[in-house]
């Protein structure tokens, strides 16, 4: 007992340093499934305060970029204001009788229905393997775990923790992250996951060999996930090869989104959210 | 002494986070200044007050950019080995009391060749700790080439900038 002490004694420098080293592995290994620690929370709301003065200093030298991305995205509302209101005229010409319009607010329930809450970027990374973003929004907004972040120019990341005040997003540039895309020509659906090279470039997954592409083709969000809405624009394919021995063909796809200048984006919230993993959570158990 | 380390600690960790993790160039480059609180060190500091300390560094940085550990593992590996690199890198002074580490107290060549040896050993475990696997090995060895090299530039313009000769 005597000499197994003093053998300690005389090796604690390199127990510690197992002990420690053991402590950093599991933080680590569990840290991987993005699992909402009560220091994390902590770390958001106070780090976010940080960051949020830091961004503020950080965007007055960014001003004309801003101003220029706001004014495109201005233009691109103005134009979707446009295509709806004409898509409105014809159903209000529609709902002159009575039938249609029991129709119309039935179709209009079954649909999942976004809101957006609008955002500001507080801390952004691009050149890590596992990249997030955080946003000035919290609970107390209604910011949720699992809504997606909508940048101006294309979808962005997923919330994976908040606190009061501010929220966490994972990026799409992160090995760990995927998001069900589709292929808007055919709505081939697959998977779109980042292999943590060029923050430019992401990879299209699942999408079978005998499916047509061409390059150019845009890359939407399918919807099937309930956390963006169908239809927000991913990205383009760049180029397309087929790999010997797999059936599914290998997509490069351009980011429509520059995540290298985030500045404002949109947090899309579900409003059918809970209902629609409920039913799920019925399906799987059957 | 102590109150110097204590507040370098807070001033690497604060340029770390505000300043360093901001550097997004090419994506290669991710400079990890706050190491020079570790090469910093005094030699006489026990083991278990630098291992700890290192410790609790490296958990800050990961708290703040969501890094889970990588970085505690990275410092904590190389505040464990400090001793052994400095026995390994013999230096015309003696490493006697009072003397520090630095690039004032030791030299140019002794202390590029201490700091790059740590650095890069800190960088080699923090990337492949990011990446977790073996493929892709370039893309990480770049990262590791080109941060390490960024690092140790970045680290020696400040042992210049605070110059402190030895009396």
């Amino acid at each position: 007992m005597r000499y197994l002490l003093h053998f300690l004694w005389k090796n604690y420098a390199f127990l510690l340093f197992l002990a420690l080293e053991l402590i950093s592995f599991i933080l680590v290994v569990n840290g991987n499934k993005h699992q909402s620690a009560v220091f994390s929370s902590i770390a958001n709301q106070y780090g976010g305060k940080v960051f949020t003065s830091y961004s503020n200093m950080r965007n007055y030298f960014h001003l004309k970029e801003a101003n220029e991305l706001l004014s495109q995205e201005n233009a691109y509302l103005k134009e979707q204001l446009l295509s709806s209101q004409f898509a409105t005229d014809g159903s209000n010409f529609q709902a002159f009788t009575p039938i249609d319009t029991t129709e119309r607010i039935q179709i209009d329930s079954t649909q999942t229905r976004f809101d957006f809450i609008s955002a500001k970027v507080i801390s952004n990374t691009t050149n890590r393997q596992r990249n997030y973003i955080m946003l000035n929004k919290g609970t107390k907004h209604g910011v949720r775990k699992n809504m997606g972040i909508v940048g101006p120019n294309g979808v962005v990341g997923v919330i994976f923790e908040t606190s009061e005040d501010f929220s966490s997003g994972i990026s799409l540039l992160n090995i760990k992250q995927s998001v069900s895309a589709k292929l808007k020509s055919n709505n081939e659906l697959g998977s779109l996951i980042w292999d943590g090279d060029s923050p430019l470039f992401g990879q299209l997954d699942a999408i079978e060999n005998y499916v047509p592409i061409h390059i150019g083709d845009t890359i939407i969000t399918s919807g099937f996930s309930h956390i963006f809405p169908e239809g927000e624009n991913i990205g383009i394919v760049e180029e397309f090869n087929k790999i010997p021995g797999k059936t599914s063909w290998n997509i490069k796809v351009r980011f429509s989104s520059n995540f290298k200048q985030l500045f404002w984006v949109n947090i899309a919230r579900n409003l059918n959210y809970e209902q629609q993993m409920a039913l799920e959570a019925i399906e799987l158990e059957n | 002494m102590l109150i110097t380390n204590i507040l370098r600690f807070f001033i690497v960790l604060v340029l770390q986070l505000l300043v360093f993790n901001n550097i997004q160039f090419s994506g290669y480059i991710n400079p990890f200044f706050y190491v020079l609180f570790i090469l910093l060190l005094p030699f006489e500091t026990p083991r278990w007050l630098m291992l700890i300390s290192s410790f609790l560094l490296g958990l800050s940085v990961d708290i703040f950019s969501h890094s889970y550990g990588m970085h505690a593992s990275a410092s904590v590996f190389i505040a464990f080995i400090r001793p052994y690199i400095i026995r390994f890198i013999h230096s015309k002074k003696d490493y006697e009391a009072g003397v520090l580490p630095t690039m004032g107290h030791l030299g140019f060549s002794w202390f590029i060749s201490y700091a790059s040896l740590l650095i890069f050993i800190h960088h080699f475990i923090y990337f492949f700790l990011e990446v977790f696997r073996f493929s892709g090995f370039p893309s990480t060895f770049y990262r590791i080439i080109y941060s390490s090299i960024a690092t140790i530039i970045i680290i020696i313009a400040e042992q210049f900038l605070f110059f402190k000769e030895r009396k």
